[in-house]
């Protein structure tokens, strides 16, 4: 019995040993290894989620809201999460009767899906009510544009996201998007908040700011359905039209042809989406004679009573310069305001054989053409125009009438309102200030000079000559002019240069830059319209949008009448 | 009746605690699984039933004589040894994690190798006390038993449960010690019985995966290390004081059989090693009595049920948190008492009313001092 008894005992102390060792072991995983294990855990455990900050709202000068941010319901399956499979399916068809492919094919892969991003309301109501664990439903801010085309190209849009993907919603997203706040949560293996987890918000987010643009929202309509009007009527391809503030450089409205809704823009081909009057080049065509014209009276060549000899055809570095149009009385010579006002080629290429190419050059470089204009726009080209030594002997003849040279709309209208300020190059703005979310402005892009294109003498001077465009007898821009306050302009008609193929017949450019009042110039507008169908000519096809887009602009900036 | 005397009671308050233990960890361990299940006090209610149902057996267990044991306890294996064969009978059987160990009775399902384990102990104890000293031979003394061990291991080898064979052969050895059986021969047991079990662990996939899991879990932390990482990570991240009560994170999904063969990781991590060291007295306590009961029975008998009946609760709880605590592979032994489950409960509380009622008699040779 002795005997047995130690063996029990014996048994009674493995088994205090054993669990000793365990009690050991314990301490060594839960108080020497706590720190370790603690790490894991948490690692595992605690997710950081990015709280969305508001975007920032976009709007004209006068705080008109154009681009804003409002709450829609975004609905989110994890089939994997979901017990009653069938059910689930049937209930979301039942409720979505139109993704019942999408909903079946990853009901059976299994991978986790949005029904749908973005929906409205009702439809969250709906999905609210099928109440099966695996099915979320979470609010989402979507981008809307209230105002649908209007200056859709300027503004962009952003996308499914919220990111900026093109126009100012990309330029400014910096601003525009705020600082993401972080919060922070104890989740399950499959990502779910755990219920008894603590959370705590890490860091507040911070709203994006208010952009507002230098456009005015009636300009800026006007000016949009004037282009689209004049486009649809010749039967054009495309437009672009630009109205800006001569005296600081604001744009107050600028537009191409065809646009787009950004509210669906993916509904439209992306060269839609494009602010042409930026990012598309074009040969200026006759528009360019002012700058030829300004360069010829800078360097003392000439004078506006200066007789130009205009030979029907004139041979420079082996190619024939002929007038466009057959002139209404012939005359061997003319004076240089008549060359301007009836758009003689040969007159023109006479400056320009007299200039030379380098001084031509410097002069064409002084008002901007072949460089950004510092606008601040994604895709914004600089242009076409070899330096001197790259130009053929015809060039000097040939860009003299605005032939192998390509420039911007903004390099133009830039360029001839510079004439209207005193010879003063303005950088065109398009954001008048930035704001953040509690008001402080945050950004005010001063008006800037960007030099003197020609002196103030010689701009006064081709002011008189770009009068007499829309004043004289065989003026072109006679369709141009405004009751009861004078104009300044220039018109084209431009051969359009195919590639390959050289200039094509039938093929133009209309187009028409000009400001307005001469005497006092406020605003400066360029229309261009691009391969119409019923006219080719600038004369007719731009000019009367010239006339009621600078008329209205006027009559809204309260400008003072001088006829 | 002669040499009568009042029950184990602290015994029975261990025993009281150590089920109170269990049934609020598994209200914890299990609140993740029962809101998913649409019923937030589902588990919580069962387990109730189960331990109503428990304690009504611990009071037969206390009511029965022992002895009665003695004249069935044949019987009782061969019973079990026919549940065990049901559990292959289709429609009778049911799996659950790759193993065929439950037996499906309609309302509710148990796993007949907890009987066997209670009728094997109550076969041993009768068959090595009537042995008395012949069992100090090998091939008339423990040969016979050791054949009588090894066909229910293999019976249940075939389900197949190799923890559950492992703790049976153990504590069978123990008894075999127990009834005085030579050290020799058990330890020339020993060599074989590792290279069986090395074997076997060779030959199935799953349990050298778990094997190899078990000496480097990192290896693989997403796919065979998983469930030793987490739990480890349950026990290690409780620290001194743990998460609190209810406050486990590893119950969220992370740890899997967080209510059943490994709750006590989640013990560890809400009650920290404060609450582990007193669950770990609370079982040391209740081997000591139960060892003490055995060393006080009144005869062989009742001294090797007792003997065994403490072994084989003493060796589950050791398994189970060793596993827990990856200082063994993994494998489905529940704790004691304190795993979510009806049969194991049952089986275990009875055992203590077994004990109970060993406790009520007076050592035989105490009557004789007097």
């Amino acid at each position: 019995m002795d005997r047995h008894e130690n063996r029990a005992k014996f048994l009674l102390l493995c088994f205090v040993a054993l669990f000793s060792f365990l009690i050991l072991r314990l301490f060594f995983i839960q108080v020497i290894r706590h720190s370790f294990y603690k790490g894991l855990s948490s690692d595992q455990r605690l997710r950081a989620v990015d709280l969305l900050p508001d975007r920032g709202d976009i709007l004209d000068r006068n705080g008109n809201l154009l681009a804003t941010s409002v709450e829609k319901w975004s609905v989110y399956v994890r089939p994997r999460a979901i017990k009653d499979k069938n059910t689930a399916v049937r209930r979301l068809v039942e409720a979505d009767a139109s993704n019942e492919d999408l909903i079946r094919e990853k009901f059976a892969s299994g991978s986790n899906f949005w029904l749908r991003r973005k929906a409205d309301k009702s439809y969250a109501d709906k999905i609210r009510k099928i109440d099966i664990s695996g099915i979320d439903i979470t609010p989402e801010k979507k981008r809307i544009y209230p105002k649908g085309r209007l200056a859709s190209q300027l503004i962009g849009f952003a996308g499914i996201d919220n990111e900026g993907l093109s126009g100012i919603e990309l330029a400014l997203e910096k601003h525009l998007l705020g600082r993401p706040g972080r919060y922070v949560f104890e989740k399950d293996p499959t990502g779910r908040e755990i219920f008894s987890g603590m959370s705590r918000q890490v860091m507040a987010p911070e709203d994006g700011m208010d952009v507002y643009l230098t456009i005015d929202e009636p300009i800026q309509y006007f000016a949009q359905k004037r282009l689209e009007d004049a486009v649809k009527k010749s039967e054009a391809v495309s437009g672009s039209i630009i109205v800006m503030d001569v005296g600081n450089g604001d744009i107050l409205a600028v537009a191409g042809y065809p646009d787009f809704d950004p509210n669906s823009y993916s509904k439209y081909p992306s060269d839609h989406w494009k602010l042409s009057p930026v990012t598309n080049i074009y040969e200026p065509g006759s528009t360019f004679k002012v700058i030829t014209a300004c360069s010829g009276i800078e360097e003392g060549i000439i004078g506006p009573e200066t007789v130009i000899p205009c030979p029907e055809e004139l041979k420079v570095g082996g190619i024939k310069i002929k007038n466009s149009h057959a002139l209404k009385m012939y005359r061997p010579f003319k004076d240089l305001k008549d060359v301007i006002a009836e758009s003689l080629n040969t007159g023109t290429a006479y400056i320009g054989i007299k200039l030379g190419k380098e001084k031509f050059y410097s002069h064409i470089k002084k008002f901007g053409f072949g460089e950004r204009t510092g606008i601040n726009f994604p895709g914004e080209q600089p242009g076409l125009l070899r330096s001197p030594g790259n130009w053929h002997d015809s060039d000097v003849a040939t860009i003299s009438f605005g032939q192998t040279i390509a420039v911007t709309p903004i390099q133009l209208v830039c360029a001839v309102a510079a004439i209207g300020n005193n010879g003063i190059r303005m950088r065109p703005r398009l954001v008048k200030k930035i704001e953040s979310a509690d008001g402080s402005i945050i950004r005010s892009d001063p008006e800037q000079s960007l030099g003197q294109a020609v002196s103030a003498g010689t701009a006064k001077k081709a002011n008189e000559l770009m009068k007499g465009v829309a004043y004289m007898e065989h003026g072109t821009g006679r369709l141009a002019k405004i009751d009861r306050f004078s104009v300044a302009v220039k018109t084209g008609t431009a051969q359009k240069p195919t590639p390959g193929k050289g200039y094509v017949e039938k093929r133009y450019i209309a187009s028409i830059v000009g400001y307005v009042p001469s005497s006092n110039p406020r605003v400066a507008v360029l229309v261009v319209v691009d391969e119409p169908k019923t006219s080719i000519w600038g004369a007719s096809i731009a000019a009367p949008v010239f006339s009621e887009v600078a008329e209205f602009s006027l009559r809204r900036l309260n400008a003072c009448p001088d006829l | 009746m002669n040499g009568r005397q009042k029950p184990d009671y602290i015994l029975l308050i261990c025993t009281f605690f150590l089920v109170l233990f269990g049934f609020l960890m598994v209200f914890s361990a299990t609140t993740v699984e029962s809101l998913q299940s649409g019923d937030p006090t589902y588990y919580l209610k069962k387990q109730l039933l189960y331990v109503v149902l428990g304690f009504f057996v611990l009071f037969i267990g206390y009511k029965i004589e022992y002895l009665n044991y003695r004249r069935y306890s044949a019987g009782l294996l061969g019973a079990s040894a026919l549940i065990l064969l049901m559990v292959f009978v289709p429609g009778l059987g049911r799996s659950a994690g790759g193993a065929a160990r439950w037996i499906d009775l309609g309302l509710f399902s148990f796993q007949p190798s907890e009987v066997v384990k209670i009728a094997l102990i109550l076969y041993l104890a009768d068959a090595l006390s009537r042995k008395g000293e012949k069992i100090r031979l090998f091939w008339s003394g423990l040969f016979p038993l050791l054949c009588v061990v090894g066909f229910f291991c293999a019976l249940i080898m075939g389900q197949p449960d190799l923890g559950t064979v492992i703790v049976i052969f153990v504590n069978s050895i123990f008894m075999m010690f127990l009834a005085g059986a030579r050290i020799s021969h058990i330890l020339a047991l020993l060599p074989p019985a590792v290279l069986g079990v090395l074997t076997l662990s060779f030959l199935s996939p799953y349990r050298w995966r778990r094997i190899i899991a078990f000496i480097d879990p990192w290896k693989d932390p997403l796919g065979t290390g998983f469930h030793i990482i987490q739990s480890l990570i349950a026990i290690g991240s409780g620290g001194i004081l743990g998460f609190g009560a209810g406050n486990s994170r590893q119950k969220f999904l992370y740890l899997p059989e967080q209510y059943t063969d490994f709750i006590f990781s989640i013990v560890c991590e809400e009650l920290g090693f404060i609450g582990a060291v007193l669950l770990i007295g609370l079982f040391v306590l209740f081997i000591a009595r139960a060892f003490r009961i055995c060393r006080f029975a009144p005869d062989n008998f009742s001294r090797l049920i007792a003997g065994g009946l403490a072994g084989y609760i003493g060796l589950q709880a050791f398994v189970n948190m060793a596993v827990a605590t990856g200082s063994l592979p993994t494998t489905g032994i529940p704790l004691p008492f304190i795993s979510y489950g009806g049969t194991s409960l049952m089986i275990t509380l009875f055992s203590v009313g077994i004990m109970l009622n060993i406790s009520t008699y007076k050592r035989q040779a105490d009557e004789k001092e007097h």
